[in-house]
């Protein structure tokens, strides 16, 4: 069963740490590759972060971004020296990209850049990075967000690809679309009607067959970040946390 | 949803995301317990009670004599002058592991409902006794059932004439009050 479940999903799997060790190295085509595939995963959460918690507006987040890819991560070839053994991978990124935000700062407010090269005004920064210097829970917040969308997409792909296409239906009217949209979740009478059910228990079958299978693929895309079925727990259970925390 | 930064409702949206996991409780709402009941009791027999009676239920129907025959749902079969005893029990079974079954198909509320109901039409129509439930407890449990805003207006009339039958009479019913039910026996 699992490995029918591994093979399911593989063309979506490579996992965090060996894309990130690939993105390390010296080979050009591989490194291209999977910084391509790191970035493509992470610029939304380093995105949401420097606009959400350092309130930077969407030009001076896509300077700063830009910068920082092709300075830090490309010029320097941060990636190389990323270590599983001393944390989360994110974690890491979001460290790195603060202190190159900070270092922005500093380099601005001493007039050793250009106003071409410090899309944010020097006094505006620094108060901004002196507000918070520290890395924020905001990160992990665009992290949850990006993890659930990623997971949504795979679901809904699967369901597509299986011949499961109710299975989705039934998911984004009962669950996704109240969740984000704030929304009614559509009516049990309506449900019935839609999807030809005759009896409650196919109905609960149905919807409890997608709730089952977005954790199975949350777990499963948590898993390609976390790595072991402990950490995936654990990934989890801190994410609801700074969810539940941020919510409140 | 990968443009927008974080809002803090969405915090609480992705946390009940992030909680979806195994769990397969509250599935449905506390106000769609009046339509899953009448889909419940309309819905064909063999697919009412659940996959591990399915078989058995198909093999009663077949037997079924001709003042029986005509049964094809559980609102057909609770409401049938002269039930099936066999039927009536294999709904008590059903609705009593359904009741005690965190993961169950079908809500709590519907499943002691048609616990109550299965053993009172037994005995109403028959004179059978499908369960050990003393009378006041079963008295007890038509009362809470009849107290529920979602249950329907030919399903109370049966309530009432259960609770008339186990002689409380119209005083019993009019005081019915929202107290829990007693465990099935």
């Amino acid at each position: 069963m699992s490995g029918h479940r591994q093979s399911e999903l593989a063309p979506f799997a490579p996992t965090q740490w060996s894309l990130v060790h690939r993105a390390g190295q010296t080979d050009a085509e591989a490194r291209k590759v999977s910084l391509g595939l790191l970035l493509q995963r992470y610029l939304p959460a380093l995105r949401a972060y420097l606009r959400a918690q350092k309130r930077f507006d969407h030009e001076q987040v896509e300077d700063l971004l830009q910068g920082f890819v092709a300075e830090k991560v490309v010029e320097h070839n941060l990636i190389a020296q990323a270590d599983r053994q001393r944390g989360k991978f994110r974690s890491f990124l979001m460290v790195a990209l603060n202190r190159y935000v900070i270092d922005q700062a500093r380099r601005a407010g001493a007039g050793t850049r250009s106003t071409e090269c410090a899309p944010v005004g020097a006094d505006a920064r620094e108060e901004r990075v002196s507000r918070e210097a520290q890395p924020s829970n905001q990160f992990d917040i665009a992290w949850a967000q990006e993890l659930v969308a990623q997971a949504l997409a795979r679901m809904r792909r699967e369901c597509e690809t299986s011949g499961q296409i109710e299975v989705w239906v039934i998911f984004e009217c009962r669950v996704v679309k109240p969740a984000f949209d704030g929304i009614e979740p559509m009516p049990y009478e309506l449900l019935i009607e839609r999807f030809g059910l005759q009896s409650p228990i196919l109905a609960f079958n149905l919807l409890t067959t997608a709730k089952r299978k977005f954790a199975r693929i949350l777990r499963s895309v948590a898993g390609e970040y976390a790595g072991d079925s402990q950490r995936i727990d654990q990934e989890i259970d801190d994410l609801r946390s700074i969810l539940s925390i941020a919510g409140a | 949803m990968h443009e927008q930064s974080p809002r803090p409702e969405k915090s609480l949206a992705l946390s009940s995301m992030l909680e979806l996991r195994e769990d397969t409780r509250h599935v449905w709402h506390p106000q769609e317990l009046g339509a899953i009941l009448k889909h419940q009791l309309a819905a064909p027999l063999v697919l009412a009670l659940g996959n591990s009676l399915s078989a058995e239920v198909a093999h009663e129907l077949k037997t079924l004599g001709s003042p029986q025959q005509e049964v094809k749902n559980l609102a057909m079969l609770l409401h049938h002058p002269e039930p099936s005893l066999e039927l009536l029990s294999f709904t008590k079974r059903f609705a009593k592991s359904c009741w005690n079954d965190p993961d169950s198909p079908l809500p709590r509320e519907i499943a002691i409902l048609l616990y109550y109901l299965s053993i009172a039409v037994a005995d109403l129509r028959s004179g059978k006794q499908l369960s050990t439930l003393g009378r006041d407890d079963l008295i007890q449990g038509l009362r809470w059932c009849g107290d529920q805003v979602w249950v329907d207006q030919s399903t109370l009339r049966l309530l009432k004439e259960a609770l008339e039958h186990f002689g409380k009479g119209r005083e019993a019913f009019a005081e019915l009050k929202a107290t829990m039910p007693p465990t099935a026996d």
